[in-house]
């Protein structure tokens, strides 16, 4: 998780997973309105700046996803995207090359 | 995996959705590796291969990397199957970039699996390549 433990803004999350590539992730997760800290999908490819400044490697700010909960989200909503993004990452780091994995 | 993006061609598309090659081969005779790439600069992929014959009677991959990536290693494991040395060395990420209508600000990530493809060619058993 990235930032402070418990001063923050509620209802945004920043979560690094390490051994993930970001593009990738946010295109197994069609169905969930996220972003990541990558900008792989444009021209650039400069990671998030603020994850750098608070500490993540390049690769690791890539590796991140910021998520968010709307007025209408539900616990139920929440339980599901954490089990797609779960799944997720689990394919994805069961596809890399291995020896870096975490 | 499911996406719909309209930044990924239908053969991308195709391709992540299940990752056909993404896979270890067995240890065996025959068996060649090479990799390419750094994860800290967001493309690695490890490319096998086995040599029956003096051609690639399998092929397997494992990438680190954007679905084009990911889905071009996929996809070289199918279009390489069958071929000898010579094929390996002369293939061009010209014809992936074709194929998986991959975007040019990816084309680097594609010279990434080049490297990789020319690197099995050097690792290919044996020493004349006339055999091939």
């Amino acid at each position: 998780m990235n930032g402070h433990p418990t001063r923050r803004a509620p209802g945004i999350l920043s979560v690094t997973f390490d051994g993930v590539e970001g593009e990738s992730l946010l295109y197994a997760l069609p169905g969930l309105a996220i972003a990541s800290g990558s900008a792989c999908a444009t021209t650039s490819a400069e990671p998030s700046y603020v994850l750098r400044s608070l500490g993540r490697s390049d690769r690791l700010a890539q590796s991140s996803l910021r998520l968010s909960l709307g007025r209408f989200t539900t616990a139920a909503d929440v339980e599901s995207a954490v089990g797609a993004i779960c799944s997720a990452v689990e394919r994805l780091r069961a596809v890399a090359p291995p020896g870096k994995r975490p | 995996m499911s996406g719909e993006d309209p930044r990924y061609g239908e053969e991308v598309r195709r391709r992540m959705a299940t990752l056909p090659g993404a896979a270890d081969l067995p240890p065996g005779p025959g068996l060649i590796v090479a990799g390419a790439g750094d994860r800290e600069q967001g493309a690695e992929v490890l490319l096998q291969a086995r040599v029956v014959g003096g051609r690639a009677a399998a092929l397997s991959f494992r990438a680190f990397g954007c679905p084009h990536f990911l889905a071009t290693a996929s996809w070289l494991t199918d279009r390489l199957r069958g071929h000898g040395r010579t094929e390996f060395e002369a293939w061009d990420w010209r014809e992936a970039a074709a194929a998986l209508e991959v975007p040019p600000s990816k084309f680097g990530r594609l010279l990434v699996i080049q490297d990789a493809v020319r690197t099995l060619a050097r690792n290919w058993p044996g020493d004349d390549p006339s055999t091939v």
